[in-house]
């Protein structure tokens, strides 16, 4: 029965460490980095989003600012340039520009106290047309009951007239918001010049109610707070469900916003996060100041706004990855069960063989992978393993029956040869006489053999001494030969002897010559020649006797010609005669071959009888010998015969224990026993 | 005096070293065309031309056999010979012997005999060999009235 394993070392276990640990780890890593990525992603474009926002925002009050500002300049422009003291013209045209121009709820215009000269018949002028719906023309015009004094509400008059005379620039500027009249405005003034004088201020205001109407849809749809502030006051806070909506034309500093603004005025332009100071939670926020009245905008949105989206997509990655994981540990499970059952199936089938037992039935399979090929192996296996244990039985009784047979063979062979053994004696017995007289007969022919072998030999040297007779008369003619032309040779030299005996003449005669006139001059020298003329009669002599001795030697040199010539002839003769003996010789020579060809036939006759008889007594030994194997052979036989007994007896041994062990197996016909 | 020993048709003749220049071997000439006997034409000597005359046949009317003996003795001739253009003239013999010592003053001598077309013969001694006659070789060719014509060419500005 097979051991049951520890859980990390059976099949499933190690499946699931080996490949679906690492695989779920794979997973949950690429699942962490895209959250991450996807994180670092959507928060950047969020933030660029409330960034571009609030730019644009600053830009849309830039405009509306600056178009104000520009208005108020317009009025005290038809002011200073001649409507200053028309007061009915200036109040309609102050009527028709609040009445036609949408964003603006007032405008004014104030002189100073009896600038145009009229205050005794009309009063100071100090009118302030603003909208009124339910006013004739949709305008109403009243005097103003502010700006004489120097506080929030009066800043319209007091400010331009100061930072005119201190700089003597017609600049337009905007107020702080303040409340007139129960509606929160800020107002555009400028400054009214005529003749170098403050003369007065033209102011156009706007409520700020419609502003923060405007940017309450702006930040419904951004999902962010706005604030605008100006020198210390809201000018509108919207946002956040209205939380802000009393603020407006409040400082700023006694809120708790006021410290958010204070790191704004420290930051300047740009982005950060910060916490609120109510709330505790943490924003985003984004500032930037316009250019036109320097106000100060902080668009702002909550962390979690940006967060809650990523957080959900991370969330549903993670999930699907963990549905992913569980499905496939759950298939690499069941597979990995399926197989370790065939594996069992096929462990338990071994042990059964292993422990003899062939009778089990085939275990039975589904499907076709690489462990069901296996089973069936085991199956086929087993069913061969029955065929060769049955077979084995068989074959191991056959040869039982088969040693016992071959033991009582080898015996009665060792009885028929020991009989063989004695036949055979009797007959070497009778051989060795015929080989007796077999070689008497053989020496006597050898006896006649040898003398037929002398008179051969004695043929043969004959024959041997013509051939050396007709060698040396060879050698003879070539001995004349040579003399014939050493004999050329010495003629040759003559000839040469002769040449230079001409040419010691000439040179003896020119000698001769010289000594004739060495005389001639010595005696036409008188006495002083004497003694050379002595000289010359001396070489004159020697000259002769050399030529004298050339003759001598000529002479002799023809002489030895003739005789070398002779010598020739003599010798051709020679020549003639050896070759005639040679011949002689030859014939002789050839008459000697006939006659030892004769005495060689009859010798190899003999020759024939000789070998006829040695080759009959070299049979006869042949027999001999013979016979000696077969008796020789007939002892080995016997002890080959009874080591075949004892061959036999150990294949009766092997059988035996062969048959004990194809015993073990039990096969499926012998389940009763 | 010294003289050099020739023989001629078996007569043995003298000449003075004296008129000898030098003596030469047989050298090839150039013949003189249908001239006298006696002078055999043209050979060239040290670079120098002059007549070759043979001994032979003014003293013995034969034509002298070149065999290797024969020898030419140069022989310088002062006087009217040849109208005055030839000084040296070659002189063939068919032997020659010396120069040796004879002495034809001797008391013995003979002076020679004087008659016309013998002027060239001068005295004869007798030594061991027997007679010997010295050659006035000035005379051999004035002795002859016809030797003394002109045998060469008239110089073409004569």
């Amino acid at each position: 029965m097979a051991r049951s394993l520890p859980f990390h070392r059976s099949l499933l276990g190690r499946g699931m460490l080996l490949g679906v640990l690492p695989a779920a780890l794979v997973v949950l890593a690429v699942v962490g980095l895209n959250s991450a990525r996807a994180w670092v992603s959507v928060s950047g474009s969020l933030e660029d989003d409330i960034r571009r926002a609030a730019e644009l925002l600053v830009r849309e009050i830039d405009a509306r600012n600056d178009r104000n500002l520009a208005l108020a300049r317009l009025v005290a422009a038809t002011q200073e340039s001649g409507q200053f003291g028309r007061r009915d013209e200036a109040l309609r045209m102050l009527g028709r520009l609040v009445r036609e121009t949408p964003g603006v709820y007032g405008a004014s215009i104030a002189y100073e106290p009896d600038a145009d000269g009229r205050d005794a018949e009309l009063g100071r002028m100090f009118a302030y047309v603003r909208r009124d719906p339910g006013a004739p023309g949709g305008v109403r015009v009243e005097r103003l009951e502010s700006g004489l004094g120097s506080g929030d509400a009066d800043m319209w008059y007091w400010m331009p007239r100061e930072r005119f005379e201190r700089t003597r620039l017609r600049e337009a500027l905007i107020t702080r918001p303040y409340a007139y009249q129960g509606v929160d405005i800020v107002e555009h003034v400028a400054p009214i010049v005529v003749d170098g004088r403050f003369a007065g201020v033209a102011g156009v205001d706007v409520a700020l109610t419609e502003l923060q109407g405007e940017l309450e849809a702006i930040a419904g749809r951004l999902g962010a707070e706005i604030l605008v502030e100006t020198r210390g006051v809201f000018v509108a806070a919207v946002g956040s469900a209205g939380r802000h909506a009393d603020l407006r034309a409040k400082r700023v500093a006694e809120t708790d916003l006021g410290p958010l603004f204070a790191e704004a005025a420290a930051r300047g332009d740009g982005s950060w996060e910060a916490e609120d100071a109510a709330s505790g939670a943490s924003y985003f926020c984004v500032t930037a100041s316009v250019p036109a009245g320097g106000w100060r905008v902080i668009v702002r949105k909550p962390m979690s706004a940006v967060t809650d989206g990523i957080a959900a997509t991370v969330w549903s990655n993670l999930a699907t990855a963990v549905v992913g994981i569980s499905i496939i540990v759950g298939l690499l499970a069941a597979g990995v069960v399926a197989i370790a059952r065939r594996i069992r199936a096929a462990h338990l089938l071994a042990e059964r063989i292993a422990g003899g037992d062939l009778a089990s039935a085939p275990v039975s399979v589904r499907g076709g992978d690489e462990t069901a090929e296996l089973v069936s192996a085991m199956n086929r296996m087993n069913a061969d393993l029955a065929r060769i244990v049955t077979s084995v039985r068989e074959a191991s009784a056959r040869l039982g029956a088969t040693s016992t047979q071959l033991g009582a063979t080898s015996r009665e062979q060792r009885t028929s040869v020991g009989a063989l053994g004695e036949s055979t004696a009797q007959i070497a017995a009778a051989i060795h006489e015929i080989a007796a007289t077999g070689n008497e007969l053989l020496r006597t022919v050898e006896a006649v053999d040898g003398g037929a072998r002398r008179t051969q030999t004695a043929a043969a040297a004959g024959r041997s001494r013509l051939e050396g007779v007709s060698e040396t008369m060879v050698r003879l003619d070539a001995g004349a030969r040579a003399i014939d032309d050493r004999l050329e040779v010495i003629a040759e030299k003559a000839a040469a002897i002769s040449s230079v005996v001409v040419a010691i003449s000439k040179v003896a005669e020119q000698t001769n010559l010289l000594s004739v006139n060495a005389a001639i001059e010595a005696e036409k020298a008188g006495e002083s020649g004497l003694g050379f003329l002595v000289v010359a009669r001396e070489i004159r002599r020697l000259a002769d006797q050399t030529a004298g001795a050339s003759l001598d030697i000529e002479r002799i040199v023809g002489q030895m010609q003739s005789s070398v010539r002779q010598g020739v002839a003599e010798m051709e003769r020679f020549s003639g005669d050896m070759r005639k003996g040679t011949e002689d010789v030859h014939a002789a020579a050839s008459d000697l071959g006939g006659m030892i060809g004769a005495i060689e036939s009859s010798y190899s006759r003999f020759t024939e009888v000789r070998s006829g008889m040695s080759t009959q007594s070299a049979g006869v030994a042949q027999i001999e010998t013979a016979v000696a194997q077969v008796a020789e052979g007939a002892r080995s036989s016997a002890a080959a015969a009874g080591e075949l007994a004892r061959v036999a007896d150990e294949v009766a041994y092997a059988v035996a224990v062969l048959q004990d062990a194809a015993a073990r197996f039990r096969l499926r016909d012998e389940e009763a026993t | 005096m010294h003289v050099l020993l020739t023989r001629v048709g078996g007569r043995r003749f003298a000449i003075d070293c004296a008129d000898a220049v030098e003596v030469l071997p047989v050298v090839s000439h150039r013949p003189a065309g249908t001239g006298p006997a006696w002078l055999l034409g043209l050979i060239q000597a040290r670079g120098e031309l002059m007549p070759l005359v043979d001994l032979s046949v003014i003293v013995d009317g034969t034509a002298t056999q070149t065999l290797r003996a024969a020898r030419i003795v140069v022989l310088r001739l002062d006087g009217d010979l040849f109208a005055g253009l030839a000084t040296k003239v070659g002189l063939l013999v068919p032997e020659l012997e010396g120069p040796c010592e004879r002495d034809f003053a001797a008391p013995g001598a003979h002076p020679g005999f004087s008659f016309a077309g013998a002027s060239h013969l001068g005295p004869t001694i007798a030594d061991a060999d027997g007679m010997v006659q010295l050659l006035r070789c000035r005379r051999l060719i004035e002795g002859d009235a016809a030797l003394r014509e002109l045998p060469l060419a008239a110089r073409e500005d004569s």
